[in-house]
C-alpha cells in the first residue's frame, strides 16, 4: 500500500505545555489508521497539524510525496485531503445541506450524491437547514460532504463520539468503504472496540510521541498498551 | 479517489459567495454610517464648518475596510463558513479578499466620484 500522508517528527507546545515532542504517523491508501491515546495526549492536535490547520513547532507533513514544512490547509485540501474536526463543524448553520453539497459538486465535480446520502441515511435531510440537524445527523452530513469530495486522504477526529449504536454501524461501514475505494483514512477516538473493529493499524500516542502497534490484534496483545491505555491488568 | 489539484480554484459557490459579499456590504454600510456620524459629531463639537459627509481621508477609508475585514472574519468564523471554504480549498487570504472586496470597491468608487466632482 502506498503512503498518502506522512507526519514526521511533529512537535507542538501550547505555552509551557508540551503536547507533542516527536510524533510520527503515516496513512496508506486503502487502509484505516487509528490514532489512540489518553485525553490530552495530542491526537486532535496531531490531526490538525497534519491537515495544516495549526502550525507545528517542528516537523513536516508529506502528502502525495510533496513535503510541507508549513502546510497550507487550502493546498492540502486541493490535493485531496479532507479533515472533519470534532470541536467545530464543517457545516454553516444558516445554509441547507443541499447548498453545501452543491458547493462541493461545483468545486470538485459531482457524482454519487444520492447514493452517499442514502448510504448515510440522511437523504431526507437534504433540504434541512444545518442548524436544525442533531449531533449524529451533523456528523453524518459532514461525512457526506467529505465522501462527495472523493478524498484521497480523510482525517476524522472522534467520528464515533456521541453517535447512537445504529449510526455507529453505518459510519463504520462507510469508513471501510472509503478505504476500500482507495482512500487513506485516519481516525481518532476513545470508543476502542468500535475503532479497533474498523482499523487496519493502530498508532498509540503517549508522552508526546507515537508508537506504531501494528494491527488491532497486535495492539490488543501489547501489554504496555493494555496497561497504559486500556487499563487492563 | 480524486487526483491532486493545484492552482487557485475558481469561485463557483453562489450561495456562499453571495452571502459573504452581501454581509460585507452591509457591514461596510454600517461602519461608513458610523464614521459619517462620528465625523459630523466631532465637527459640531469643534464648531467646524460641515464637510462633505462622503469624504474620508485615505487612511480613514482604509480603516473602514480594515474594520469590515475584521467584522466579516468574525461573522465567517461564527457561521463556520471559514472551515467549509477551507475544506473546499479556498485559503484564508482568499476568504479575506472576498470579505474586503466589496468595501474596497465601494470606497474606491466614492473616492473617484469625489475626485471627479
Amino acid at each position: 500500500m502506498s503512503v498518502v500522508l506522512r507526519a514526521d517528527s511533529i512537535g507542538k507546545s501550547f505555552g509551557r505545555r508540551r503536547v507533542l515532542t516527536s510524533a510520527y504517523f503515516e496513512a496508506s491508501a486503502g487502509a484505516v489508521t487509528a490514532l489512540v491515546g489518553r485525553n490530552g495526549a495530542g491526537k486532535s492536535t496531531l490531526l490538525r497539524i497534519a491537515a495544516g490547520w495549526i502550525a507545528a513547532d517542528h516537523g513536516l507533513v508529506e502528502l502525495h510525496g510533496r513535503r510541507h514544512l508549513r502546510p497550507d490547509p487550502a493546498a492540502l485540501a486541493n490535493d485531496g485531503l479532507v479533515f472533519v474536526p470534532i470541536d467545530r463543524s464543517l457545516l454553516s448553520p444558516p445554509f441547507t445541506l443541499a447548498q453545501h453539497l452543491d458547493a462541493v459538486e461545483a468545486r470538485f465535480g459531482g457524482g454519487g450524491r444520492a447514493a452517499v446520502l442514502e448510504r448515510l441515511g440522511i437523504a431526507a435531510l437534504e433540504r434541512a437547514r444545518c442548524a436544525s440537524l442533531s449531533g449524529g445527523e451533523r456528523r453524518r452530513a459532514e461525512l457526506a460532504l467529505a465522501l462527495l469530495r472523493r478524498p484521497s486522504c480523510l482525517l476524522l477526529d472522534e467520528p464515533f463520539r456521541g453517535i447512537d449504536p445504529r449510526d455507529v454501524e453505518v459510519l463504520q461501514a462507510v469508513v471501510r468503504e472509503a478505504a476500500g475505494a482507495g482512500c487513506a483514512v485516519v481516525l481518532t477516538g476513545h470508543e476502542i472496540s468500535t475503532i479497533l473493529a474498523v482499523a487496519d493499524s493502530v498508532v498509540w500516542l503517549r508522552d508526546g510521541t507515537t508508537q506504531a502497534l501494528g494491527s488491532p490484534a497486535q495492539a490488543a496483545e501489547d501489554w504496555r498498551f493494555r496497561r497504559g491505555y486500556l487499563g487492563v491488568r | 479517489m480524486s487526483p491532486p489539484r493545484s492552482g487557485a480554484p475558481p469561485l463557483v459557490l453562489p450561495h456562499f459567495t453571495r452571502s459573504i459579499l452581501a454581509r460585507s456590504l452591509l457591514v461596510w454600510a454600517f461602519v461608513r454610517a458610523a464614521a459619517v456620524a462620528g465625523t459630523a459629531a466631532a465637527e459640531a463639537a469643534l464648531r467646524l464648518p460641515p464637510s462633505n459627509p462622503l469624504a474620508l481621508s485615505p487612511y480613514a477609508a482604509l480603516l473602514v475596510v480594515a474594520v469590515v475585514c475584521a467584522a466579516g472574519w468574525v461573522f465567517a468564523r461564527r457561521r463556520n463558513e471559514d472551515l467549509f471554504l477551507l475544506t473546499l480549498g479556498y485559503g484564508r487570504a482568499r476568504q479575506m479578499g472576498m470579505i474586503a472586496a466589496p468595501a474596497l470597491v465601494v470606497e474606491a468608487a466614492i473616492a473617484l466620484a469625489l475626485a471627479a466632482s
